[in-house]
């Protein structure tokens, strides 16, 4: 003959069939735990994901239960997305993910931000061009013999003087080429502490230039394209400059370095917008997220 | 006299005031009895969902626990609404997060499944009632 323990709330009969009206039936297993794990995820500048590996020792699906917490304001979205697993709401567009699962031999916790860890895009501010029609404006290359450099502004520029940048990365989207020639030019950063609004592009190619400088050379393409550069080291240098705060503009130079006549790199004039010009700048930091992983006894019967 | 059944953990004093240090102890509400547990398998076509059924009969809307093979044949099963991003390898499907499709009521829970691939999928999952109440 088998034997049952029941025992039941106060106030309520031990022959109840309602589960709530017992403190513990032997009927009814309850988690076991198995173990409880403190860990983090640490997500560096630049990166958007991070995982971490809690080994369990079963040999088998364990169920499992995860929390994270932490008072950034990633991890604070990461609790409005449903973080504090298996709580179920719905996973908001733009917060961060958060999945765990457990196999045969550990527990995965996994993070994907929405966007790289302290990055930020910052959209044109202004964009000159030294020739532009109603058709399209040069960026660079020599048109004839003007036509043979361009500027843009980016303003707000939110770093503090001489913080080491961990990227900065350039792009103008939309852009083509004529046809059949390399265009060859070089990109400088203007080398002032808050560069000015842009008044016209002699003018413009006048202030003084960032030492470093990158030169390109463009491969000519039958398609539009979005032209992508790094500027880790000419932003640097402007943020460098002993004058240099948190919040000024900045601004960039694009001048011909021998390209053929009449070969380019330019924008049509009727698309062109400010949105397709964007400057990335990642700062420094790492966003750790703390995590609570309980392990249970219990396998997943698969 | 009320009666007090109480087990404490190796190495801690029945008389601990620290509700850590138990492994039972009927001073406090309750514990998370597990009512049902069963696992299953849900079939869905390509590029379209499905959502499991799972019938109750405990009338009232139970704490639940679900788990998810979303990558079918991995052996990784996620805990909860396993939303994976596009990029993920294991996003083969995923659940869908919207609580008008994913939840429990007092007679059942409901595990909507979005199938990521071109083609027809079986995604096993496995999942816990507990003897505890979900509405507040």
């Amino acid at each position: 003959m088998g034997y049952k323990i029941k025992l039941a709330k106060s106030g309520s009969s031990y022959s109840t069939t309602d589960p709530r009206n017992l403190l513990l039936d032997s009927d009814e297993t309850m988690l076991k735990f198995h173990s409880t794990t403190n860990d983090s995820i640490a997500i560096t500048a630049g990166n958007t994901t991070g995982t971490c590996t809690v080994n369990h020792g079963l040999s088998y699906i364990p169920s499992f239960i995860i929390y994270a917490y932490g008072s950034d304001p990633f991890v604070q979205q990461l609790n409005d997305a449903g973080a504090i697993l298996p709580v179920i709401p719905d996973v908001k567009s733009g917060n961060p993910y958060i999945n765990a699962y457990a196999n045969s031999t550990s527990v995965v916790v996994k993070i994907e931000l929405p966007s790289k860890y302290n990055e930020t895009t910052y959209t044109g501010n202004a964009a000159l061009w030294e020739d532009s029609t109603d058709d399209y404006s040069i960026i660079a290359g020599k048109k004839v013999s003007t036509g043979t450099g361009s500027a843009v502004r980016f303003t707000n520029i939110a770093i503090p003087q001489g913080e080491d940048i961990v990227s900065a990365k350039f792009e103008y989207k939309n852009v083509e080429t004529t046809a059949t020639d390399d265009i060859k030019f070089k990109i400088y950063g203007i080398d002032e502490d808050n560069t000015a609004s842009f008044d016209n592009y002699s003018n413009v190619n006048a202030r003084d230039k960032t030492t470093e400088y990158n030169a390109k050379t463009q491969a000519a393409s039958t398609s539009t394209f979005n032209f992508g550069d790094t500027w880790t080291d000419i932003v640097q240098e402007i943020v460098d400059r002993e004058d240099w705060e948190s919040g000024n503009a900045m601004g960039f130079v694009f001048n011909d370095n021998g390209s053929p006549n009449a070969k380019v790199i330019a924008t049509e004039t009727s698309e062109f917008d400010l949105e397709d010009v964007e400057l990335k700048i990642v700062r420094p930091g790492t966003l750790t997220i703390k995590l609570r992983i309980i392990i249970f006894k219990d396998e997943i019967l698969v | 006299m009320t009666k007090v059944l109480k087990i404490s953990k190796a190495g801690k004093s029945i008389t601990s005031a620290e509700p850590r240090d138990f492994i039972f102890n009927s001073e406090f509400p309750s514990t998370l009895k597990i009512v049902k547990e069963n696992k299953g398998t849900l079939t869905i076509s390509a590029s379209t969902y499905n959502t499991a059924e799972i019938s109750h009969d405990l009338d009232y809307v139970p704490v639940a626990m679900i788990f998810v093979e979303c990558n079918p044949g991995s052996g990784k099963y996620y805990c909860g609404i396993a939303k994976l991003p596009s990029g993920d390898t294991d996003r083969k499907s995923y659940v869908d997060s919207n609580e008008a499709n994913t939840y429990v009521t007092d007679e059942k829970l409901y595990i909507r499944i979005v199938n990521t691939q071109a083609s027809e999928i079986t995604v096993k999952y496995y999942y816990y009632l507990f003897g505890e109440t979900a509405e507040y």
